[in-house]
């Protein structure tokens, strides 16, 4: 008996995986093929389609992604296609204030000239600086070649 | 933390003592508070301050076992922030705050949980897992200060550090049922604080009762030369007998009141303003008109100003660095791919989005001005009221992943706690009550910038009239 039952989850364990696995494939095929992206950004494309202007289109998330020095995968691209049209919709709101002739805060305290004496310090040690560096060499920080 | 110091020198229980009990619940902790614990020189610390405990009798911070968040820089511990990115960093030195609660012996016994960068109010995004509600562990401790206010909440430590961008210590504080300030900007150093959105971030204290909040706050607060935004003026003590609230104008903005907020909280914190006004404190209806557009300026904001601080994260200086890239750009590009969580990345786009060349002047100009339009809002009503008052969050601590799925719903949350750091003056949150399920609800008080002593007088003069701070939660080392 028991091992009839196990032989039962066993069988119903491997269908689980083969479907999972199916599963993961069709979700591949389905990111490979851009039928995801499509589905994704639908009322995305459709708006543009009817000439109604996005606030941010995939080839500007990958420029923006670029300037901003990071990769993003083709999921990554998608999500953040659809979630910052979302939140840049909703900083509409801003639009409806007036702004005209107030100047803009960038601090709270209205500190200029925050200097110190100048007078000579010693500045941090140079172990210190390159305690945590990834690649060194000497007293230098190791970068991959920027010069042909 | 004010009866530790009273038991130290009644002779009741050491600081070794404690700090060993701390430790081993530590070990057993299900909330997963602390990213990085320093047995050892929590222990060597400890130790120390035991010898000084009869010589010292005003330290009060001297052998208390306190927590810091782990984007606080701290001398040879790891200080990760929650980021693989940062994974390996071991600071060489210590920052201010830490220094200070070093030199006054207090004992630190690690690094709290948070969210990744301190982006987020789940204490979920961390690269360490998620932080557990000791109130109810299928919970967020809130955040992004989550590993601190589970901690203090849980008696990990008797008092914790926290830093506050957007609510991150009122949030959690209110989530956890324990007492966070936000202090006012530039009151308290942020050099060896991580930075997110500098114009934003404050350290602030975190305890159970307004009290051990002022003392913990007396320490860190001080002009740092290393600060360029820290603001030279006298530091007074706080006076820790509470504040005489007759005739004390407690102005109630009818927007913390609206739509969105839970029917318990509206409640909770009715009756607390309600204490206030048997205490004899005036009640007054104030309009703040333009918070209302507090949330939209403020995610234009602190992204635009991450995304330029988060650019030192390059693989080459500290941190991580994916290895094998065929050139430096590469190298960067990978390294930073490898190396931020999803909510770090949605948020260094969104900022880069708002500074950029054809969008500057829509977003990231516009924001600034509106936020001028708060700061005038919040002029006009100190004018009128000494303290706002009202909800610290509309809600009370949802499910832990309840809301990982819309980034904006998420963010629209911090809509009371918003204000504060766009206008820069400090905010307390208190203990006010509890939903059906049992759940606290924190208030939050807000006076003009650098009247710390008016918010932490009200608190301690609430909290003299009240028990909510003192219930524990489910899950206690007790």
């Amino acid at each position: 008996m028991y091992v009839q039952v196990n032989s039962v989850f066993f069988a119903i364990s491997m269908v689980n995986k083969v479907l999972f696995l199916r599963g993961q494939l069709v979700l591949n095929l389905l990111v490979k093929s851009g039928v995801l992206y499509y589905l994704a950004t639908y009322h995305i494309i459709d708006k543009a389609r009817r000439g109604i202007k996005v606030k941010i289109s995939l080839s500007e998330v990958e420029y923006v992604a670029r300037l901003a020095r990071i990769r993003l995968n083709e999921e990554e691209k998608i999500r953040f296609l659809k979630e910052l049209n979302s939140i840049l919709d909703y900083m509409d709101l801003l639009s409806e204030v007036n702004t005209t002739d107030i100047s803009p805060t960038t601090h709270t305290q209205h500190i200029t000239n925050a200097l110190r004496k100048d007078i000579k310090r010693p500045s941090q040690p140079l172990k210190d600086a390159l305690a945590n560096a990834p690649a060194k060499a000497d007293d230098a920080f190791i970068v991959p070649g920027i010069i042909e | 933390m004010l009866d530790l110091a009273r038991s130290f020198r009644m002779g009741n229980i050491s600081p070794l003592d404690i700090t060993e009990k701390i430790l081993e619940a530590i070990r057993h902790d299900p909330l997963n508070a602390y990213i990085t614990v320093d047995e050892t020189g929590a222990r060597n610390a400890a130790k120390k301050a035991g010898e000084g405990i009869r010589q010292e009798s005003n330290n009060l911070l001297l052998g208390v076992p306190v927590a810091i968040k782990d984007n606080i820089c701290t001398k040879q511990m790891a200080t990760t922030c929650a980021s693989n990115i940062l994974s390996s960093f071991v600071p060489t030195y210590d920052a201010h705050v830490v220094e200070k609660l070093k030199k006054l012996g207090a004992v630190i016994v690690g690094k709290t949980n948070m969210d990744e960068f301190a982006m987020g109010s789940t204490t979920t995004t961390s690269k360490a897992g998620p932080t557990k509600n000791p109130w109810d562990l299928t919970r967020t401790p809130g955040g992004s200060s989550g590993g601190s206010a589970a901690a203090v909440a849980a008696g990990l430590c008797a008092a914790a550090l926290g830093s506050d961008t957007g609510g991150s210590i009122r949030q959690p504080a209110s989530f956890c049922g324990i007492t966070g300030l936000k202090p006012t900007y530039g009151s308290v150093s942020r050099f060896g604080l991580i930075a997110f959105a500098s114009s934003l971030d404050q350290i602030g204290p975190m305890a159970r009762s307004a009290r051990d909040v002022a003392v913990l706050y007396d320490a860190i607060k001080a002009y740092d030369q290393k600060d360029s935004t820290s603001v030279d003026i006298g530091y007074l003590p706080t006076t820790l007998d509470g504040l005489d609230m007759q005739g004390v104008r407690l102005g109630v903005p009818k927007a913390f009141f609206g739509k969105g907020l839970a029917s318990d909280v509206e409640k909770a914190v009715k009756d607390g303003i309600s204490v206030f006004k048997e205490l004899g404190a005036k009640i007054i209806d104030i309009d703040l008109p333009n918070i209302r557009y507090g949330v939209a300026v403020y995610y234009i904001v602190a992204t635009a100003e991450a995304s330029s601080n988060l650019a030192r994260y390059d693989g080459v200086r500290y941190g991580l660095r994916k290895k094998d890239a065929d050139d430096l750009i590469d190298m960067y590009m990978d390294t930073r791919a490898k190396g931020f969580g999803l909510e770090v990345k949605r948020r260094i786009v969104l900022g880069t989005y708002a500074l950029s060349a054809g969008y500057y002047d829509q977003y990231y100009k516009k924001a600034s001005k509106v936020r001028t339009l708060v700061i005038e809002d919040f002029a006009k009503a100190f004018k009128m009221c000494d303290i706002i008052i009202g909800p610290t969050t509309p809600t009370p601590a949802f499910g832990l992943y309840e809301m990982a799925e819309d980034p904006l719903s998420l963010y629209l949350l911090d809509i009371y706690t918003i204000p504060a750091n766009l206008t820069g003056v400090p905010a307390l949150s208190v203990p006010c009550g509890f939903t059906k399920e049992g759940l606290p609800i924190g208030m939050q008080l807000m006076a003009p910038a650098f009247k710390e002593d008016i918010l932490l007088g009200a608190g301690i003069a609430f909290q003299d009239h009240t028990g909510f701070h003192e219930v524990r939660p489910q899950w206690n080392m007790m």
